[in-house]
């Protein structure tokens, strides 16, 4: 192939190049001319749907052993505190007439009562006024809260605080008990309910529940307001 | 010189509407050969699977029904065998598409290997059942069925097939107008033609065209990485949709790749054959 030839097929390559480059421009204004309105809608919808960051899967519990706090202090100012997040262990609950000891995780999901004891999260922390809710699976340890008496100590090891509870009273209801909703809404005392499902050595589903109630002893009440 | 530029503009605007209409055509296609089939759809739960990611995620789940039961999460480890979802989700995508209406295949056999289970843990826990008892554990027998069929039964799937079926017969439609279409343009396009050589040269272009415009867009979606952002957080779920639409969004890519190297070759031939014709006249 001559110099002159190589030139032609250059120029031949480079138009061809040049006129699908514009009909392929040309092609996608056209489309976005008569699908406008579509392809906005679809797209705003799907940045809804997006997250910042792709899904992680593998995410596990925090589980083992936590910083428990020595420090015991009449009082604490929340602003002190580090409340800890949805799925966090953050304390340990032990009741050693039982012996019973079982981590505490913030949440009460399916996931979280595997691995021990749930607070509810529309329930107070230990410490702050109000009351707080915890429950767990009997066929773990919760199972022992049956034999549990009243005046009995209940141990609350958090991170921020050590929490000492007795047993005030010891109930079965039903899980939509109007008592138990009105307790949770309390805002008098510093209370602790740990509930389980009732009856404890039964098979299968229940809508009853075993409910301790009991009051704090001793801890850092936590100061709500710095 | 004036008339032959005009003639030249107007084989190139028939020759851009050929490719548009081509591009449509394609995508359109696309579309009909992805969304509207369910053995596309049935492919796609095989890649993402599917099958063995929902098993894991009824079992655990069953297995923390278990633990509200008072029942050992390993007595009813495994409790639905792989055969019997791989069954049912076939069935299943079937049914989608062929407007019936689903219902659990194996449904007695797995509630009567759940209930052998748990009476043998009762038998060796030494718990004597009563009907209080029995009742609770149907319903958690009950419970974990309903955990089954929700797996299966994948959210909004029902209500996005039924969407995309309504619009299947339009659909077709505009596949066989942008078919016709097609051929027409490309059929006046070469009337103008004076060679076959002209012919090559005009279809390798409408080949590069579409190609560009069938691989560009579907290429930056699928590098943007959106797709992996989608705000679905059941895992066996998000793998599926995923999976889904980046096939979909591939096969567009496919196409495209298939059309510019269909124009290379045609551009190859319009090369030999002007080189030839040349030789020829240089003879001459």
């Amino acid at each position: 192939m001559n110099t002159v030839c190589k030139k032609q097929l250059a120029k031949q390559i480079g138009l061809g190049c040049l006129i699908s480059i514009c009909f392929f421009i040309l092609n996608y204004c056209f489309v976005y001319l008569v699908a406008r309105p579509v392809i906005q809608f679809v797209s705003s919808s799907i940045q809804v749907l997006l997250l910042s960051e792709s899904p992680n899967f593998e995410r596990t519990l925090s589980s083992g052993n936590i910083k428990k706090t020595s420090i015991n202090q009449a009082e604490i100012n929340s602003s002190q505190i580090q409340f800890p997040k949805y799925g966090e262990h953050y304390g340990e609950i032990s009741i050693p007439t039982l012996k019973l000891k079982v981590p505490l995780y913030f949440g009460d999901s399916e996931s979280i009562l595997r691995e021990g004891a749930g607070q509810y999260m529309g329930s107070v922390f230990p410490g702050e006024v109000g009351t707080t809710l915890v429950g767990g699976h009997n066929i773990d340890s919760f199972g022992k809260l049956l034999n549990i008496q009243k005046n009995e100590q209940i141990d609350i090891q958090t991170t921020y605080g050590n929490y000492h509870y007795a047993v005030t009273a010891k109930k079965v209801a039903n899980k939509a008990d109007w008592q138990i909703a009105k307790e949770l809404r309390q805002q008098k005392n510093r209370e602790l309910i740990l509930y389980t499902c009732y009856p404890i050595d039964s098979l299968g589903l229940t809508n009853e529940r075993l409910f301790i109630t009991a009051n704090l002893i001793s801890g850092p009440k936590i100061n709500e307001n710095n | 010189m004036k008339k032959s530029l005009m003639k030249r503009t107007a084989q190139l605007f028939l020759a851009f509407v050929c490719s548009f209409v081509l591009f449509v055509f394609l995508s359109l296609f696309g579309v009909r050969m992805t969304l509207m089939r369910s053995t596309f759809m049935q492919q796609q739960v095989n890649q993402s699977q599917y099958v063995s990611n929902i098993r894991k995620e009824m079992n655990t789940k069953i297995q923390d029904l278990a633990r509200g039961s008072n029942i050992s999460p390993e007595v009813v480890k495994d409790a639905i065998p792989y055969a019997l979802i791989e069954k049912n989700m076939t069935q299943y995508v079937n049914t989608l598409y062929s407007g019936r209406s689903f219902t659990l295949q194996g449904e007695e056999e797995v509630k009567k290997e759940l209930y052998k289970k748990i009476n043998q843990y009762a038998a060796d826990k030494k718990i004597k059942t009563d009907e209080q008892m029995n009742k609770g554990i149907a319903q958690f027998v009950d419970a974990s069925m309903q955990v089954v069929k929700q797996a299966i039964e994948i959210p909004y799937l029902a209500n996005f097939v039924n969407k995309v079926n309504q619009y299947k017969a339009t659909l077709n439609t505009f596949i066989i107008e942008a078919g016709i279409a097609v051929c027409v343009i490309i059929g006046m396009l070469f009337m103008t033609c004076r060679s076959n050589k002209e012919r090559i040269s005009f279809t390798s272009l409408i080949l590069a065209g579409t190609g560009l415009s069938l691989v560009v867009g579907p290429l930056i979606i699928y590098f943007n990485d959106w797709m992996s952002r989608i705000g679905i957080m059941t895992q066996s779920i998000y793998e599926f949709v995923q999976t889904y639409l980046r096939t979909f969004d591939l096969l567009f890519i496919k196409m495209g790749i298939i059309l510019l190297v269909l124009s290379i070759l045609f551009f190859v031939t319009f090369v030999v054959l002007t080189h030839k014709s040349g030789v020829t006249k240089q003879k001459t």
